[in-house]
C-alpha cells in the first residue's frame, strides 16, 4: 500500500515538473553561486523568439589587462560555439565613448539579432540601448553597479560587491576601528567609481578612517610609486583597500623591499596575485569578478532568441577568495594572467595560461 | 622643384594620397559590404565624424601657422562636464567662454612667451582633463534636451550632424580663403620671420589661431554631448591626437602654410571609413587601430619629413 502511494506521488511529481511551462529559472547563466537572478520580474517566453541561424553584435568598452584578455576568449568562445550563431561580432571601443556609440549604431546597421554591450558608462548608451530597444533588438547590457532599466537583461558584478567585499574584509581585520589607505583604479571609470562606493557602502559607520586616497590606474608600476610615497610619508596605517590587485603586489613588494611589516591589503581573484599574496605571506582576500560574466551575457542573447522566459536581471556577487578557501583556487601550473574562475575547458586554459 | 610644386592643388597639400586614400576606401567597401552604401548607414558615418572634422578644422587654423593642439580633446571633456553640470540657459557661454581662456592660455604660452606648442598644448591638456574631472569624476548629468535635439534630429532626412558639419566648413573655408586674417595665417605659416618683416603682426594671429581651435572643440563636444545625451570627463581624450591624426592625412602640412578645408574633410573621412567600414566587414578591432597607424605612416612616409613638419 504505502509503495503504491510512494509510486503514485513520485509519477505525479515528475508528471508535473516534465509538463511545466519552461520558467525563468530553466536558463543558468553561471553555475549556482557565480550568478544569480536578482528580480522576480521576466522577459516574457517567446518575445524575442527568432528563427536560427542568428547574428550576435558585442559591443566591448576596450582593452588593457589580462582579465579583458580572458573575458574576451571566453565570450568568443561562447559566441562561437553554438551552432545557431551564425556569425558574433565583436567590436571594441578603445575606452572612447564616442566611439562605442557608433560602434553600436554600425552592429544595427548590420542588422543584428541581438545587441550585447558592456558600456565604458552606463550613462553613455542610454540612447542607443532605447533605440535599439525600439527597433525590436534584444538588448544585454553589463552594469557594474544596479539594473539597467531600459536593457532586456541587465547582468551585472563586480563594482559595488568588488569593493564592499574588500571593505567588509578590512573592517572585520581592523574591527571596525583604524585608518586605511585607498587605491583606486583609472579616474573617471564608471566600475572603478562602482568599486569605490562599495568600499564607502561597507565601511560606513565603522570608525574606519582613510588617511590616504590615490589613484594608482590599476597599474602595478603607477600603484609602486604612489606606495613608497605613502610608505616614506609615515603616514599611519592600519589596511589598505585596493581596486586592482596589480597595484595590492606592487605594495607587498614596496612592504618587502622597505622591511615594514605588512598590514592586510584587499586583493583579487587572479592567480597572480593568489602567487603574490603566498609568497608575501600576506593577510588578504580575493574579491571575485569572473570572467565569465562575458559568456553569461552571450547565453542570455541565445536563450533570449530562442524563445525562453528570462529574469530581467542576474547578479553576480561570488564569496570570495580567504585564506580558508586558497588552495581551491591558486593554480600553481597556471601564469599570472589567468582569472578565477573560468568557463573555459580545461584544454583551452592549459593551453593559454600554461605557465 | 620646390615642395609646394610636387603637391596637385599648391598650398592646399591635396596630393594623391589625401584623395586616392578615402576614395579607395569608399570604393572597397561599397563593393565588399553590403550594408555600406545603406542611407542609414550614411548617415551614420556622418554623425560618427561630425565631432572630429569639428575639432580637425580648429586643429587646420593651428597647423596653418605651424602649430599643434593636442589639448583639443580635453576641452571637449570640459565642455562635456560644464554642459551636464550646469542649467540649459549658462552652461554653453559657460562652456565657450572656459574654451576661449584654455586657447588664450596656449596662445600667450607659444606666442608671447615662446614655448614650444606640444609641450604648451599638452601642459594645458592634462590640467584641462584634471579639470574636467575635479568638476565630474563619471559620466552622467543631465544635457539641456535642446542640445540633444541640436545633435539628433533629422531635417527633411538628413542627419543633424551634417548641418553642423556644412556650418563648420563654410565658417572656416570663409575665414580662410575670404577675409584678411586667413591670408596672414598662410603667411605666418610659410615663413613667419618674412611675414613679419612684411609688417604682418605674427603674435596677435597666431593667439587667436589657438583660441578659435579651442572653440573648435568646444563646440565640437556641444555636438557630442548632444550625441550621446549625457556628460563625460574623458569624452574627448582621442580627439587631440585623432584630429592631428586627420589633417596629416588630409595633406594638411604641421610645419605650417599648407592646407586646405577639403584636405581636412578628406582625412576625416579617412579616419571615420576605418572605424565604421571595419565595424561593417567585421575585421578584428584591433586590426583597425593598427591599420589607422599603418596608413598614417604610410601617408607621411610618401612624403619628405621636413616637409610634414615631425
Amino acid at each position: 500500500m504505502w509503495k503504491t502511494l510512494l509510486c503514485a506521488s513520485v509519477l505525479t511529481v515528475v508528471a508535473a515538473l516534465s509538463g511545466r511551462p519552461a520558467s525563468a529559472g530553466d536558463v543558468e547563466l553561471l553555475p549556482p553561486g557565480l550568478m544569480a537572478p536578482s528580480t522576480t520580474e521576466v522577459v516574457p517566453a517567446g518575445k524575442f523568439k527568432k528563427d536560427p541561424p542568428w547574428t550576435i553584435g558585442m559591443s566591448w568598452p576596450g582593452v588593457g589587462n589580462t582579465w579583458i584578455v580572458q573575458t574576451i576568449q571566453e565570450i568568443k568562445y561562447a559566441g562561437s560555439h553554438d551552432p545557431h550563431v551564425k556569425e558574433f561580432r565583436f567590436v571594441e571601443a578603445n575606452w572612447q565613448p564616442a566611439k562605442q556609440v557608433a560602434d553600436i549604431e554600425d552592429l544595427m546597421t548590420h542588422k543584428v539579432d541581438a545587441l550585447i554591450i558592456a558600456p565604458i558608462a552606463i550613462d553613455l548608451v542610454k540612447a542607443q540601448v532605447n533605440a535599439a530597444a525600439a527597433a525590436g533588438i534584444p538588448v544585454i547590457v553589463f552594469s557594474p553597479g544596479g539594473t539597467f532599466t531600459n536593457a532586456t537583461v541587465s547582468v551585472y558584478g563586480g563594482g559595488e560587491a568588488f569593493g564592499r567585499t574588500g571593505g567588509e574584509f578590512l573592517k572585520d581585520k581592523l574591527h571596525g576601528k583604524g585608518t586605511i589607505w585607498v587605491f583606486r583604479g583609472i579616474a573617471g571609470s564608471g566600475e572603478e567609481i562602482a568599486r569605490y562606493n562599495g568600499l564607502k557602502d561597507a565601511i560606513k559607520g565603522a570608525d574606519i578612517k582613510i588617511g590616504a586616497e590615490v589613484y594608482g590606474d590599476w597599474n602595478y608600476a603607477k600603484g609602486k610609486q604612489l606606495c613608497e610615497n605613502l610608505v616614506a610619508s609615515g603616514q599611519p596605517v592600519d589596511g589598505i583597500w585596493f581596486s586592482g590587485a596589480d597595484m595590492t603586489r606592487a605594495c607587498f613588494d614596496v612592504f618587502k623591499e622597505i622591511g615594514k611589516p605588512l598590514v592586510p591589503m584587499t586583493g583579487e581573484a587572479n592567480n597572480g596575485f593568489l602567487r603574490a599574496w603566498k609568497n608575501a605571506g600576506a593577510d588578504s582576500v580575493g574579491p571575485i569578478f569572473t570572467p565569465g560574466l562575458g559568456p553569461a551575457m552571450v547565453r542570455a542573447a541565445i536563450a533570449l532568441l530562442e524563445g525562453q522566459q528570462m529574469y530581467k536581471s542576474y547578479y553576480s556577487d561570488p564569496k570570495p577568495v580567504t585564506a580558508a578557501n586558497f588552495a581551491q583556487y591558486y593554480r600553481p601550473d597556471l601564469n599570472d594572467a589567468f582569472w578565477f574562475p573560468s568557463t573555459l575547458p580545461e584544454n583551452m586554459i592549459m593551453e593559454m595560461f600554461k605557465q | 622643384m620646390t615642395r609646394h610644386k610636387k603637391r596637385l592643388f599648391g598650398r592646399s597639400g591635396l596630393g594623391v594620397i589625401a584623395i586616392g586614400l578615402p576614395a579607395a576606401m569608399f570604393l572597397l567597401l561599397s563593393l565588399g559590404t553590403p550594408d555600406f552604401f545603406s542611407a542609414r548607414n550614411i548617415a551614420n558615418v556622418n554623425s560618427q565624424i561630425t565631432a572630429l572634422l569639428i575639432v580637425a578644422l580648429g586643429q587646420l587654423i593651428v597647423a596653418l601657422i605651424g602649430g599643434i593642439d593636442i589639448s583639443v580633446g580635453s576641452v571637449i571633456s570640459l565642455t562635456s562636464v560644464v554642459l551636464a553640470s550646469l542649467s540649459a540657459s549658462v552652461a554653453v557661454p559657460v562652456a565657450l567662454i572656459l574654451a576661449a581662456l584654455v586657447g588664450l592660455g596656449n596662445g600667450l604660452g607659444v606666442a608671447v612667451f615662446g614655448v614650444h606648442p606640444l609641450i604648451m598644448t599638452l601642459a594645458s591638456m592634462i590640467f584641462v582633463q584634471g579639470f574636467a574631472l575635479l568638476i565630474m569624476s563619471a559620466a552622467g548629468g543631465t544635457v539641456p534636451p535642446l542640445l540633444i535635439a541640436l545633435a539628433k534630429t533629422n531635417i527633411a532626412g538628413l542627419p543633424a550632424g551634417f548641418f553642423w558639419c556644412v556650418s563648420a566648413l563654410a565658417i572656416v573655408a570663409v575665414l580662410l580663403h575670404k577675409t584678411a586674417f586667413g591670408l596672414r595665417l598662410f603667411a605666418i605659416g610659410a615663413n613667419a620671420q618674412s611675414a613679419a618683416l612684411s609688417g604682418v603682426g605674427v603674435r596677435a594671429p597666431r593667439l587667436a589661431c589657438y583660441m578659435l581651435c579651442s572653440l573648435a572643440g568646444a563646440i565640437a563636444g556641444v555636438y557630442l554631448t548632444g550625441r550621446i545625451a549625457s556628460g563625460d570627463p574623458t569624452m574627448g581624450e582621442p580627439f587631440g591626437l585623432n584630429s592631428v591624426t586627420a589633417i596629416a592625412l588630409g595633406g594638411v602640412q604641421l610645419s605650417g602654410g599648407v592646407g586646405s578645408v577639403i584636405g581636412v574633410v578628406l582625412g576625416t573621412i579617412t579616419l571615420g571609413l576605418i572605424s565604421n567600414g571595419m565595424n561593417l566587414v567585421g575585421v578584428s578591432p584591433f586590426f583597425s587601430a593598427a591599420l589607422t597607424g599603418l596608413l598614417l605612416l604610410g601617408a607621411v612616409s610618401l612624403q619628405r619629413r621636413k616637409a610634414i613638419g615631425i
